[in-house]
């Protein structure tokens, strides 16, 4: 993709942002009317801003491009970038859905095994050779953090629902 | 990848059998509540570390653990003047090992940021229900009726600051307004140094607030109180004119006290409501009440007249809160 | 005075109880602050039933001890894994983190406990001989200045957006967007909640930092994972390098200046303190100089971690002088003062001179003492980055986590932390200057609220900020800044043009 394409997008996704919040904004109840600058002002005031922003931004990049395009078309900054494998673009990609299936579950299993879990699963695909290890490592992590933030500490981590959460009282 | 995949799939197995194992083992022996309790007991803070809420909740949790022989964490989930910890206590199971903390419950409640109100909530037991004053810079006013004078001169100039929006300062001040027929300008601060900074400062003409939190700064002399929101004077303050003196019926103030989710067991209440009765009674608890100012009037409410003192509160700030937002 | 602080520290060293808790608050600041999700308050508040059993002096020397160690120690995990250990540190991750990876760890630690103990001595300092002079300083602030400050601050975008004035913009507008959700402070009313509850607190700081800094860098770093890293062998612990030192010491006396001063106001805490000097800093360095912020200049690190320090002890001027509590540790404090029963203020000196002047000398002890036992800690803590990431990387995620959620107990930061570091991730590789988003989250609740307030204190007026003369002041020099650049270049153009027609 190109830099003038990234910006076009990038632009437009805060065009879209602004728009969305600006739409949103006379919804927010005026409850106190003694106030003499209400809770609308301040966000109408950002995101006309932003929109400006944005619109400037696009034309700008647009005006550029023309621009490069007629002196230097031939030789695209892009290209130097070395094109990545489809594989390796989607560990990060894997270890994002990792992470997020892992906070979810934090909410619906509870603190110890979905970290157990994630830490188990993570390790693995980052680069850990043995299974073995990789359990050593959840299990040993995981203790050290209950102990640390709900034993010593006293935070509650997250408990989970039903039974999780009857699992956890056992530890803290 | 195979065998990785089989063994994860191993893994996950075992820890949920053993999850299943821990959850049974609990579950038969959660049964008879007259052994309550019998673990650690969490009360949820809506305030963040360090404010007159979360001091109260830490100074009656440390009399509840020795009372109750357990453990009890104090948690701050700070947001929405409590309504957050109210939601999450919701959320947990009506085992009686959730608590809240709160001082604005009847207020949140009336103005519908919190949506569990007493269908939901039972009121176990208020401790505080501290005092208000009107404080001032001693170089700016004399007295009450100097002040009031004031306002009637420059209508709506006279600024007033309180800590928080929609809360228990600002229906104080409104109200205020209201009965002595002059027209207030309710500045609301991000907290309590800011506010007092102000007043010292000059910026703000006046603020309300209670004793404890002011204690120091009337000591040395830089504010001096006004007027008391209650119905008689107080001892330490005998010069000190009330608001029912002045024919003023507002004597409100912040009334702090603990909250349970409605299903929990009576019988787990009863207790928890002897134990806090106890803990208010307390050596240490009435020194903490004395140094911070907060025995200037009867705390105590029982379980039951604390549910009547609360839905009648509710009732009262919707009013109020209908006229405010007009 | 100088009898009183002498009779102190003669107090603490003499004393084996005071010396212990000296020791405790170290290793518990030290190790606490460093772990992610660990913040100074929470040790504070932790620690405080644990001193109703001790004497006065021993209490205040544990809690104080505590309380300035972990202004610092939140930077080792900022510059080791871009999670800061607490708060104040935020801005640390900015030059920290790159210096760190760019193989020198033990230089970035190195200069930040340098510049702590500096900026904390300042502080202390300040603290001890012109309390009453700072105190009335404080007390002629109000919401004006507090936003004409924040104004100030703003104006730095230019220079922190680089070549491209319009993202950054947009990066502010987006920062102070987010601190516009939630319960509006000033009138109760909810915005751009959607109904949901959890809504209603707002996005607290934490979240998003963590997750544009710190879980971003996780995403990006996995792809790296499988190549073997190659270890940092020859990492030595310099605390102190002449040739850094003469580098960084204009930055690090103005940061003082800057810390202190912000510490001072009530409501302005520490993270803001940092966030302005670091502003300052990038604003004050010549233009060839600007583009290495961010990218591991031993200024920025300077910049944040001296003010911090210096913040910390600032917020404890008000509290001890006037009895008003600067932050929330300071609240968390001034309970402890209460606890066993004393009233911070002027009273508190004449009554109790000597426990005020021990507490002083326990602060002054507690930052030279930092820098004494930092050897060992840095030697153990630089060697994280040695770690491979298979063992770090997910570690680093438990902590993004946890950290997050500790702030206020809330699962739904966890989410929003979440989010974005996706946004993060993104808006990295597009090469987006994300420092302006912090700058906009930072200052986003102090700029709305207070331009409000200042309206409402002044009954409509809006010429209330062009009256009072600090807040003039300040606004005077927030428009010379934001039109200082240009000014420069068209002076630069003419000495140019002068020098091609002399040529």
């Amino acid at each position: 993709m190109s830099n003038v394409m990234k910006d076009y997008i990038f632009y437009s996704i805060v065009i879209l942002f602004a728009l969305f919040f600006l739409v949103m904004t006379p919804q927010i109840k005026i409850t106190n009317g003694t106030f003499i600058i209400g809770p609308r002002h301040w966000p109408y005031i950002l995101l006309t801003l932003m929109l400006i922003l944005a619109i400037f931004g696009i034309v700008k990049s647009y005006i550029l491009a023309k621009k490069s395009k007629s002196i230097e078309s031939k030789d695209h900054e892009d290209k130097i970038e070395p094109e990545r494998t489809f594989f390796k673009l989607s560990i990060p990609m894997i270890s994002l859905v990792l992470v997020i299936l892992y906070v979810l579950l934090l909410n619906a299993i509870g603190f110890i095994i979905s970290t157990l879990l994630f830490l188990y699963g993570i390790s693995l695909l980052l680069g850990q050779k043995k299974q073995l290890y990789s359990i050593i490592f959840a299990v040993l992590t995981t203790v050290v953090f209950i102990g640390l933030f709900s034993v010593l500490l006293s935070i509650p981590l997250p408990r989970g629902l039903g039974i999780f959460r009857q699992l956890s009282l056992l530890f803290y | 990848m195979r065998v990785k995949m089989n063994i994860s799939i191993l893994f996950l197995g075992l820890v949920l059998i053993l999850a299943a194992c821990g959850g049974g083992s609990e579950q038969s022996g959660g049964e008879a509540s007259t052994n309550y309790p019998e673990r650690k007991i969490e009360v949820l803070v809506g305030h963040g570390a360090g404010g007159g809420t979360d001091l109260f909740a830490r100074a009656v949790v440390k009399e509840l653990e020795e009372i109750l022989d357990v453990n009890i964490n104090v948690v701050n989930q700070e947001g929405g003047a409590g309504v957050i910890a109210a939601q999450n206590a919701f959320n947990a199971p009506a085992d009686g090992y959730t608590l809240v903390g709160d001082a604005a419950f009847p207020i949140t409640t009336a103005a519908g940021t919190n949506k569990h109100g007493l269908d939901d909530f039972v009121p176990i037991a208020r401790f505080q229900s501290d005092t208000y004053g009107l404080w001032v810079n001693p170089a700016k006013f004399d007295s009450i009726d100097d002040f009031i004078q004031a306002a009637k001169d420059n209508p709506g100039k006279i600024t007033v600051g309180g800590t928080g929006s929609m809360g228990m300062d600002e229906i104080t001040v409104f109200q205020l307004g209201q009965v002595a027929g002059v027209e207030l300008s309710f500045v609301p601060m991000e907290g309590s140094g800011e506010m007092h900074s102000g007043v010292i400062g000059g910026h703000l003409d006046a603020m309300v607030d209670e004793f404890g939190p002011t204690k120091a700064l009337y000591e040395d002399g830089s504010i001096k109180p006004l007027v008391v929101f209650a119905e008689e004077r107080l001892e330490q303050f005998p010069d000190l004119p009330t608001t029912v003196e002045k024919g003023w019926d507002i004597t409100d103030g912040n009334e702090r006290g603990f909250y349970i989710k409605k299903g929990t067991d009576p019988e787990i209440i009863k207790i928890l409501e002897g134990a806090m009765k106890k803990a208010y009674d307390s050596e240490e608890y009435q020194k903490l009440e004395e140094e911070s100012y907060l025995h200037l009037r009867e705390g105590w409410l029982n379980s039951k007249e604390f549910t009547t003192r609360t839905e009648e509160l509710i009732e009262k700030y919707k009013a109020v809160m209908e006229e405010l937002q007009k | 005075m100088f009898d009183y602080l002498i009779t102190g520290i003669l107090n603490i060293v003499t004393d084996p109880m005071n010396i212990t808790m000296l020791l405790i608050a170290i290793v518990i600041g030290y190790i606490g602050g460093a772990i992610p999700g660990v913040s100074g308050t929470m040790l504070v508040v932790i620690m405080l039933p644990v001193t109703y059993a001790l004497e006065p002096t021993a209490a205040f020397i544990l809690l104080t001890g505590i309380y300035a160690i972990t202004a610092f120690s939140g930077a080792i995990s900022a510059i080791l894994l871009r999670t800061p250990g607490t708060p104040e540190a935020v801005v640390t991750t900015f030059d920290g983190y790159p210096m760190a990876q760019q193989g020198n760890p033990g230089r970035a630690l190195g200069i930040a406990i340098f510049c702590s103990v500096t900026g904390g001595v300042i502080g202390t300092l300040c603290l001890i001989t012109i309390t009453p002079a700072l105190a009335n300083v404080a007390l002629s602030f109000s919401s004006p200045e507090y936003f004409a400050l924040t104004v100030l601050g703003l104006t730095v975008v230019a220079s922190l957006s680089g070549k491209e004035l319009a993202k950054g913009l947009i990066g502010v507008l987006f920062g102070l967007m987010i601190s516009v959700i939630g319960m509006d402070p000033l009138t109760g009313t909810l915005r751009y909640t959607f109904d949901a509850t959890v809504l209603t607190s707002g996005i607290d700081l934490i979240p998003v930092i963590i997750g544009l800094f710190a879980l971003s860098e996780f995403l990006k770093k996995t792809k790296d994972s499988h190549v073997v890293q190659e270890t940092i062998s020859n990492v030595k612990t310099k605390i102190f390098e002449i040739e850094i030192f003469k580098k960084i010491k204009g930055t690090m006396a103005r940061s003082s200046i800057i810390g202190v001063f912000i510490g001072i106001l009530p409501g302005v805490g520490a993270t803001t303190a940092s966030m302005l000097s670091y502003s300052e800093a990038v604003r004050w360095a010549k233009d060839e100089e600007k583009a290495s912020y961010g990218k591991g200049n031993p200024k920025g690190i300077a910049a944040s971690e001296t003010s911090n320090n210096a913040a910390a002890m600032g917020t404890l001027v008000p509290l001890l002088s006037l009895g008003i509590p600067g932050g929330a540790t300071a609240a968390v404090l001034l309970g402890a003062f209460i606890l066993h029963g004393m009233q911070p203020g002027p009273m508190l000196f004449k009554t109790e001179p000597e426990l005020m002047y021990t507490i002083f000398a326990g602060l002054l002890l507690a930052n030279i003492a930092m820098l004494v036992v930092s050897k060992p800690f840095i030697k153990l803590f630089q060697r994280i980055v040695n770690v491979p990431y298979h063992v770090l990387g997910p570690l680093v995620v438990v902590f993004c986590v946890i950290g997050t959620y500790t702030v206020r107990n809330n699962y739904f930061d966890i989410l929003i932390m979440i989010l974005f570091g996706i946004i993060g991730y993104i808006l990295e590789k597009y090469k987006f200057p994300l420092a302006t988003i912090i700058l906009g989250v930072v200052l986003g609740p102090l700029t709305e609220s207070e331009f409000r307030r200042s309206i409402q204190m002044a009954n409509g007026d809006f010429s209330i900020f062009f009256t009072r003369p600090i807040s003039l002041i300040l606004i005077i020099i927030s428009v010379l800044m934001l039109f200082y650049p240009m000014i420069n270049d068209y002076i630069k153009k003419r000495k140019l043009q002068k020098i091609n027609i002399s040529a």
